[in-house]
């Protein structure tokens, strides 16, 4: 949320995010160095370049493997939530990762062909009609080139100039990115080893990750039961009071919309529970300072109008509520973003 | 792949990356404040932070510019859609590996090599 853009949104909650990020890293390559060296068999060792590559393109699928188990644990548990707020400087680092181990492959292992080394890296191994013998470099090239499209549009600007529906189809891509890693890897370590530990890790972080995307989409439809909207259109949400004060309920409607009825000095409004960031689920925040605030990313919004405060001009749809004899309503349809809406008043409170 | 598609593939690439470096520099400089009011104003290291992007992207942001599409959507969910792309890759995934783990070739031991390969390996 930026007035004026910059680089990056410095603030000591990121800093201390990216340190963690930089010396698990270290960690990561360091360690796997060792092992990698201490488990080769008597005679036998890889070189430095070799270790290199292996060392840096497991730390680009282990990241993106947290990248993308991140969303679903924060969906099963809350506790997750604060991994969220800076993915995107995970994935940035990801690229640069997967980048390296790329370029540190060409010049090993084509850099001293006639050829270019990245027409080498195509026609080198030819056969691409075989399952077993496939060049799976090409499979991590192409997932290299997804990987950039995402790296390079990461910025908040790439989303408001592109658009957020399809900056969000566009970051879809890590899906495919990422099962073409997993090809890459597997086909790779099925043509030049015996199918053991790496073979093992990479299925394992495969179905943990598919595990959590499936198990957080089913506990998904279990909590947003759908809400039976009663004769004259309005949703009927029962005592106001049960809403836990600074808090909301989300409510999914019949018409596949989630509304965030929120609760807050003696008062209830009701917005979008997308938030026009990057769809954070703005009823799993609270009201803080007067204003909704996603738990993604801290975006703010006024819940009488679903405006962000000034500067920020970003809105999201509004709805309209009532309470009749102590019964809580809101109904299901959307009005325009930023459009106020007179919250209901809890008698008594 | 053959070599010609190869290095067609690459050149054609390359020719990609230039027009991106030309148009990117013409986004950064002159187009990114006119697109979006935050950019105004915005110092030296925003807009090389973007170039990459306006480089990499300029098909998508070009022709958004040219079709005037609306730049502000309203948001919307996303999960029934990561839900089915998940159940699609999810199976295409497994069945590629378990294809590529049956049709494995078979490296001989030597002790099933043909004599005359075995003589020619020991010299």
């Amino acid at each position: 949320m930026s007035h004026v853009y910059k680089a990056i949104d410095w603030n000591r909650f990121k800093r201390r995010y990216d340190l963690v990020l930089a010396l698990g890293l270290l960690a990561f390559l360091g360690a796997f160095m060792a092992l990698s060296i201490a488990a080769q068999p008597p005679g036998q060792s890889f070189t430095p370049m070799q270790l290199a590559i292996r060392a840096f393109g497991a730390a680009a699928f282990l990241l993106l493997n947290i990248i993308l188990a991140i969303g679903p644990l924060a969906r099963l548990s809350k506790r997750f939530i604060p991994l969220l707020y800076n993915r995107r400087h995970l994935g940035v680092v990801c690229f640069v990762l997967a980048l390296i181990h790329g370029v540190l492959n060409l010049l090993w292992y084509q850099g001293f062909s006639a050829l270019n080394p990245l027409v080498a890296l195509f026609v080198s191994n030819p056969r691409y009609t075989s399952i077993a013998g496939f060049p799976f470099e090409s499979l991590g090239f192409a997932a290299l080139v997804i990987l950039a499209f995402l790296a390079v549009s990461s910025h908040d600007y790439w989303q408001k100039v592109l658009g957020s529906s399809f900056w969000k189809v566009l970051h879809m891509g890590i899906y495919f990115a990422y099962a073409l890693l997993v090809l890459h890897i597997l086909l790779g370590v099925v043509q030049e080893e015996k199918p053991g530990l790496y073979f093992a890790a990479v299925a394992g972080a495969f179905l943990l990750v598919s595990g959590l995307h499936f198990a957080s989409a089913l506990i998904g439809r279990v909590r947003d039961k759908k809400v039976q909207s009663s004769l004259d259109g309005w949703i009927n949400l029962g005592d106001p009071a049960a809403i836990p004060d600074t808090r909301a309920r989300i409510v999914h409607t019949e018409e596949g919309q989630r509304i965030a009825v929120f609760r807050y000095d003696g008062k209830i409004s009701a917005v979008s529970n997308v938030c026009a960031h990057q769809n954070g689920p703005l009823g799993e925040g609270r009201v803080t300072d007067g204003c909704v605030t996603c738990p993604w990313h801290g975006w703010q919004y006024r819940p009488e109008d679903g405006r962000s405060p000034p500067p920020y001009n970003e809105m999201i749809p509004t709805y309209r509520v009532q309470i009749d004899n102590g019964i809580l309503y809101v109904h299901p349809q959307s009005l325009a973003p930023g459009t106020p809406t007179p919250p209901a008043v809890i008698e008594g409170s | 792949m053959s070599l010609a598609f190869a290095h067609a593939f690459i050149a054609a690439l390359t020719f990609y990356l230039i027009l991106g470096a030309v148009f990117g520099l013409t986004h950064v400089v002159f187009l990114a404040p006119r697109l979006d009011a935050g950019a105004k104003g915005s110092g030296f290291w925003f807009r090389v932070m973007i170039f990459p992007g306006a480089a990499v992207l300029w098909p998508l942001w070009l022709f958004g510019l040219i079709l005037r599409r609306a730049r502000q959507s309203p948001p919307k969910p996303w999960r029934r859609l990561h839900l089915r792309l998940w159940v699609v890759l999810a199976p295409l995934i497994v069945l590629s590996l378990m294809l590529s783990l049956m049709v494995r070739p078979v490296i001989p031991k030597n002790d099933t090599l043909p004599a005359a390969l075995l003589e020619r390996a020991d010299d």
